[in-house]
């Protein structure tokens, strides 16, 4: 054969081919490692090792445990004696366990049998029917195979009976002869469930515990590429049906896979293991089926941000919370963001943004102090004056009424204030709009001078009248001290001339409901004040200051005292005079807005001083939105200046203007700068006089910073349709932000929350009353505003209504005064309905109290009554106790329309359970062992003994007795006559005169 | 460094860039005997020997080293999406060079009166069975292999939802098109998304009726194809390649221009203020409005458009082309000029934008009729 033709080096060929072959076989080995070694096995494996650790330290702890009972040793001797006895019979037992199985083996051949036969039957019966009803077949023949085979049937269903009940007998017999080992196995069966629960469990994660088979199957089971079969290690996921996630052309349902590696989150033992294994923080709230957000049907993602179907710790859109934790990330995980995922985990300062998905409508959100903190200060700032914020649509202007202002305040005043709030109240909430970072050089200090005289030349001009009245007599400061400090103003307002350190909480917000009272006299007249406060709505007609019907002799008292204090340093600043050269390059600069240079220039001519200013002035406050916050007169129908917020936490970050700043780039850090330092965005950028940014100052702190932002971030589009409970009812929704607006929780304690008013209390007991500190503390609730919990429950709704509209007194010797609101009856309703709500209940027709006053528990009650001495502490109508007023309670005459009875009996049972230090003891019942004694039984009359120590029947007889107490329900005017005449002495500590409550 | 990153910055620069690659482009291809000289002079053909190939390998590999360290560069580079075009920029090299090599080499034969290497046959055949099939298999187990290296090693550029209501700034077209998408920058969409595209198919489908030469069938030269290979490198080098390289690295946020140590800025302004021919000639030039009439109107665009394709044509046909015209005779000869000038309106349109920030030479919005 000649040789063939040969053009390449086939040696040279195929060793490229030998080494490309194993440079691809290397590859797709590679490729199968790649896919199939994933970081969430890692995890999954080293929670393994921690979950057999944990689960064989329980169980080794639980074998010490059960081996030291006494209980579990006689059981383990039951056991051995049992198996003794049994060790006797054991020929017997192996009979008939064999008879057992020749029975079996009967049953099932007959059984079997029987089958087929009923099958045949069956057959047989159908091609008998056709054969006579269709005349398909032959009757005769088919009839005789019907009927033999009818007769085997029924043989064999005998058989077969007789066969299971010699069967069911053998197996009795065998029972009984185990009867006595199954007893002790059972009862050591109770000792050792919980062992056998951890010994089950380890068989299925511990090799060591497994059987060689299982041991061998599980290695295979997650081998490569046969872990698609049933592997141990797989992602784990919660998909979520309601809760989709929008892809803009699609809705998926959320799949939540965190639980892949966080696998300890909803397992209680894990609580102090190492990140991703710990327990859930908060999973009665959160985790559990019992929650009100059970992970099943919430997942993680729904709350916390990030990306529910990622597997790794970057593509699940981690967030650090601070920029150490992301270089700690970046160097232990490689971190970087996920930049295409809009919704990344919040980080944590910010988690509580996330309870915003669904209770953006919540007006207070328990759980969530953070994230009610920033809702609050944005109401306070009054954020939404400037940024429509659909939560706050339609809410009144946070800043006073400047209708009228002539009247008030001086000219030279509001200048300065204007200029540099906090330079007079140094805890003001008027935020500083001048001398900041974008308009502090000369040239914009010498603008703003004029801009702020042609702002109060505006606010001067279109001022309204507002007629003073007299003060009818002298005031005495000592007498409006006390008054101020007893009448609960301080629940609102606070007397702090000198900055102090405080961490701004819901609390301390409550006290800042209205202005620090200091300087006064140095920014209004006498006068003024005490219009103000005989009727502020005179003044305000949306004023959040209640009226507290002062006499002319209170009032005139508080105007006196708030007048001793002035801050005469602040009035000597100096304000620069009037330019109106300035002021014609600031008319200019609007006018060239709207017109040409020419024009402008004509019109500046024609121009007066005094027109100029009213020009400049009304541009400029609604240059500066002044409008946001006050009522200002020609502004009443103006559109908010700022940006709208109500999504502000979708907005996407490249529409967030960074400026020339190096921070980074996310919503988070953009709000914290903006809210720290609003004008910074600014800096180094070349802007017109009036295109610059304009947000205030407000000189939050970080707190407040952080608080803000968290909110912030919670106005986002994204709704679930799940609605919480309480945003369901607009009435209770609206009654709750009235009490919210109007600072009841200043005084009052409502969803356990509020009553800022109580340390005053205190230091108005120690200074004015001479209290230690202890007497005092102990005197904090007998003499605050009340507890408003169970107040659903407690009083009944019109009584309530009528009260609210026109506050009588009910703890007669309480100085503190409840005031008149001037609400409408529907917003009184709407707060009833809350309060109502918070109890579970609603408000419906409810028929009158009837009481039997024939009954034996009417009259056991009236003799308890009179035993427990009610009347000593309690008026009954115009009846005054028999003790001194500093134990005067309220009149139970008025029980009958202000109480509810089922809350009489449980207040009856212990005042402390529901007013915990309250001064009302529980009344003593006789117990059916009292009644025993002979003794004792002779101080009882007919009444007590005949209900033979029903406790509760005694309970409902002092109620229905109650609401048969006869006289005058409102006696404030018994209880004002009497301490107009004898003062409030009582309260002066001499001696240990409390002893005998103790 | 930063100094030379400014340079860098500088030079690529489109205005910048693509005249000095269209100027040093005709050194390297000379399609004329000036051209050629000077080609002798400055050595430029060392580059297609073996040491110049090393020498730009190693230029362009130091260079995209270099880019890695800078961020802004390196987060271009990086992209997944960006490899392919790095891959272009080498390979379009290579496989420039082999043929230039060759052909160079080949040239050097044939002035020494042998015949070209290709006829050196057989030691170029290859047999079907076993020899060409094995090495096709061994290319594909390579190929694999480099696809899988590729997918292990970058993640797919996955990115979010689609979003009608959200365009992702810079939108970029496929790789593949954006030299389509920056003559759109030049020209109105019905010339650069449609005209243009249709005749670059046409034109490649029509080399073979066009190009009658028979010098240079079956092996490679440069000096028997002078004409052909310049113009047909000048299309696909400068205007097609250079195009979706300036795409991909250089165009930014608001497809504005970014050198490549530029950080990606999305609030970089740039004056875009453009201006049509009549508005200069009647606004600025006669200082008078612009006519009610359309036609007087836009009547001197129409003459220079019409100018360029009626009368250029027979004026190169007596000067430049002469030679080439008798060859071809009117038919192709027309055929081939219109070609020729269509493509050559490309950087005449780029650089009466970038001179006189001309917008359009002819103007008729009324009817979506622009030029």
């Amino acid at each position: 054969m000649a040789k063939q033709e040969r053009y390449y080096n086939i040696l040279k060929l195929n060793k490229l081919f030998a080494i490309s072959s194993i440079v691809f076989l290397i590859l797709l080995i590679w490729t199968f490692e790649e896919d199939y070694s994933r970081d969430w096995k890692e995890y999954q494996r080293e929670f393994r090792l921690l979950e057999e650790e944990l689960t064989s330290n329980l169980l080794e702890q639980e074998k010490s445990r059960i081996t030291g009972l006494s209980d579990y040793k006689v059981a383990q001797q039951e056991m051995a004696a049992a198996e003794k006895s049994l060790d006797n019979k054991r020929a017997d037992l192996q009979i008939l366990q064999k008879q057992l199985k020749s029975l079996n083996n009967e049953h099932y051949k007959v059984e079997q049998q029987l089958a087929f036969d009923k099958a045949q039957y069956d057959a047989a019966k159908y091609e008998y029917e056709e054969a006579v009803g269709k005349k398909h077949g032959d009757v005769k023949s088919t009839k005789k195979r019907f009927d033999h085979l009818d007769i085997e049937v029924k043989q064999l269903t005998l058989k077969l009976e007789d066969v299971v009940r010699r069967l069911n007998q053998q197996k009795k017999t065998i029972q009984d002869f185990l009867q006595e080992v199954n007893d002790a196995e059972k009862s050591i069966g109770e000792f050792t469930r919980k062992i056998d629960l951890y010994s089950k469990k380890l068989t299925k994660i511990d090799p060591g515990s497994m059987t060689v088979g299982n041991r061998m199957a599980d290695f295979i089971r997650d081998l490569p590429v046969l872990d698609f079969l049933n592997p141990y290690y797989k992602i784990d996921q919660i998909v979520i049906k309601d809760i989709t996630e929008d892809l803009i052309f699609t809705k998926v349902p959320k799949v939540d896979r965190c639980t892949t590696c966080h696998l300890g989150i909803a397992k209680p033992e894990y609580e102090d293991a190492s990140q991703p294994f710990r327990t859930h923080p908060n999973p009665d709230l959160y985790i559990t089926n019992k929650s009100y957000h059970p992970m099943e049907s919430f997942g993680c993602t729904s709350c916390h941000g990030g990306r529910g179907r990622g597997t790794g710790f970057i593509t699940s859109a981690h967030t650090p919370k601070s920029e150490e934790q992301e270089l700690e990330w970046v160097e232990k995980y490689q971190w970087h963001e996920m930049h295409h995922w809009e919704t990344p985990m919040f980080p944590k300062q910010y988690l509580e943004s996330g309870c915003f998905k669904c209770h953006s409508e919540e007006i207070f959100l328990s759980h969530a102090e953070k994230l009610n903190l920033g809702t609050n200060l944005i109401e306070k700032a009054g954020c939404f004056g400037c940024h429509t914020i659909e939560r706050y649509k339609d809410k009144r202007l946070v800043g006073p009424d400047l209708n009228k202002i002539p009247s008030k305040i001086s000219r030279d005043w509001t200048y300065l204030w204007i200029r540099d709030p906090k330079s007079f109240r140094h805890n003001t909430w008027m935020p500083k709009f001048f001398g900041l970072e974008n308009n502090s050089d000369p040239e914009s200090q010498a603008r703003t001078e004029q801009e702020i005289h042609a702002i109060i030349h505006y606010l001067y001009k279109n001022g309204k009248d507002f007629p003073l009245y007299p003060i009818p007599r002298l005031g005495n400061p000592e007498r409006g001290e006390e008054l101020i400090n007893s009448l609960g103003c301080l629940g609102c307002h606070r007397i702090e001339p000198e900055p102090f350190e405080e961490t701004t909480s819901l609390q301390t917000l409550r006290r800042d409901h209205g202005p620090n009272l200091i300087g006064l006299a140095s920014k209004t007249t006498s006068q003024w004040i005490y219009n103000w406060l005989k009727q502020p709505e005179r003044y305000f007609p949306r004023t959040k200051m209640p009226n507290l019907r002062l006499t002319d002799e209170e009032a005139a008292d508080i105007t006196s005292y708030l007048m001793t204090m002035s801050n005469g340093e602040f009035l000597e600043h100096k304000i620069p005079p009037l330019d109106e050269g300035v002021i014609d390059n600031i008319v200019k600069n609007f006018l060239l807005k709207m017109f040409s240079d020419f024009d402008s220039r004509e019109k500046l001519k024609s121009m007066t001083l005094e027109n100029k200013l009213d020009y400049a002035g009304e541009k400029l406050i609604r240059l500066y939105g002044c409008f946001g916050c006050h009522n200002i007169p020609g502004f009443e129908n103006e559109k908010p200046i700022g940006t709208e917020l109500t999504e502000e936490g979708s907005k996407p970050v490249e529409k967030l203007d960074f400026g020339l700043l190096d921070i980074k780039h996310s919503r988070e850090v953009w709000f914290t700068q903006k809210l720290k330092h609003p004008r910074s965005f600014d800096r180094d950028k070349v802007k017109g006089d009036y295109e610059k940014l304009r947000m205030p100052d407000f000189e939050f702190s970080d707190v407040e910073v952080e608080a803000i932002v968290t909110a912030l971030q919670g106005f986002v589009k994204t709704s679930y349709g799940i609605k919480p409970v309480k945003s369901q009812n607009p009435d209770v929704h609206m009654g709750q932000w009235l009490v919210r607006e109007y600072n009841c929780q200043g005084c009052h304690i409502i969803e356990n929350d509020g009553g800022a008013i109580r340390p005053t209390i205190q230091d108005w007991l120690i200074d004015q009353y001479a209290f230690t500190e202890s007497d005092a503390e102990g005197m904090i609730i007998p003499f605050s505003p009340p507890d408003l919990n169970t107040q659903g429950d407690r009083t009944q709704p019109n009584w309530l209504f009528d009260f609210l509209k026109n506050p009588t007194s009910i703890r007669p010797n309480l100085r503190v005064r409840m005031p008149t609101f001037n609400f409408t009856d529907s917003d009184w309703s709407y707060i009833i309905k809350y309060f109502l709500f918070l109890d579970g209940e609603v408000a419906t027709y409810e028929s009158k109290h009837s009481v039997d006053m024939k009954s034996f528990q009417y009259l056991a009650g009236k003799e308890l009554s009179e035993l427990g001495a009610c009347d000593n502490c309690h008026f009954y109508g115009t009846t005054f106790p028999k003790q001194t007023p500093d134990t005067w309670a309220p009149n139970l005459a008025m029980t009958k329309v202000r109480l509810k009875p089922e809350w009489v009996i449980q207040w009856l049972k212990n005042p402390q359970d529901i007013m915990n230090g309250t001064k009302m003891p529980a009344p003593y019942i006789p117990t059916k062992e009292d009644l025993a004694v002979p003794e004792i039984r002779e101080s009882f009359g007919r009444g007590i003994l005949n209900l033979d120590g029903d406790q509760d029947a005694m309970l409902r007889g002092i109620t229905d007795f109650m609401y048969t107490i006869p006289g005058k329900t409102d006696i404030s005017k018994e209880i004002k006559d009497y301490f107009d005449k004898n003062g409030y002495d009582f309260l002066q500590q001499e001696e240990d005169e409390w002893g005998e409550w103790e | 460094m930063e100094t030379f990153k400014h340079l860098v910055n500088i030079l690529a620069h489109p205005t910048i860039m693509l005249t000095v690659g269209m100027l040093v482009f005709l050194f390297f291809f000379p399609p004329n005997d000036w051209f050629e000289k000077w080609n002798r002079r400055l050595r430029l053909n060392f580059l297609w020997t073996k040491k110049g190939f090393y020498f730009v390998m190693f230029l362009m590999v130091v260079f995209f080293l270099f880019g890695l360290t800078d961020p802004n560069f390196s987060l271009i580079i990086k992209k997944p999406d960006n490899v392919p075009i790095i891959g272009l920029i080498f390979f379009v090299f290579i496989f420039l060079w082999i043929s230039m090599n060759q052909a160079l080499k080949n040239d050097n034969l044939i002035e020494a009166g042998e015949k070209p290497e290709e006829y050196n046959d057989p030691e170029d055949k290859v047999l079907v069975w076993p020899d060409l099939v094995y090495i096709e298999f061994i290319a594909l187990i390579l190929c694999m292999s480099l696809l899988l290296i590729w997918s292990i090693g970058l993640e797919a550029p996955l990115e979010g939802p689609a979003n009608p209501a959200e365009s992702p700034n810079p939108s970029k077209a496929p790789w593949y098109f954006l030299g389509l998408q920056e003559m759109l920058v030049y020209f109105d969409p019905w010339l650069a998304g449609v005209v243009f595209p249709s005749l670059i198919i046409l034109g490649l489908m029509a080399i073979p009726y066009l190009d009658t030469n028979p010098e240079g069938a079956g092996y490679y030269s440069y000096k028997q194809r002078r004409l052909a290979i310049p113009i047909y490198l000048f299309g696909w080098m400068i205007l097609w390649v250079a195009l979706i390289v300036i795409g991909t690295f250089l165009r930014g946020p608001n497809w504005n221009f970014f050198g490549p140590f530029e950080f990606w800025d999305l609030h970089k302004l740039v004056p875009l203020t453009n201006i049509n021919l009549s508005e200069i000639i009647y606004i600025k030039w006669f200082n008078r409005g612009l006519p009610e009439n359309i036609l007087v109107r836009e009547i001197f665009g129409f003459l220079i458009v019409f100018g360029y394709f009626l009368l250029l044509p027979p004026l190169l046909a007596k000067t430049a082309f002469k030679k080439l015209h008798q060859n071809l005779g009117n038919f192709k000869f027309g055929f081939f000029i219109f070609l020729l000038l269509c493509m050559l309106s490309l950087p005449i349109k780029m650089y009466l934008r970038w001179l006189f920030n001309l917008k359009y030479l002819i103007a008729i919005p009324e009817f979506f009729f622009n030029i």
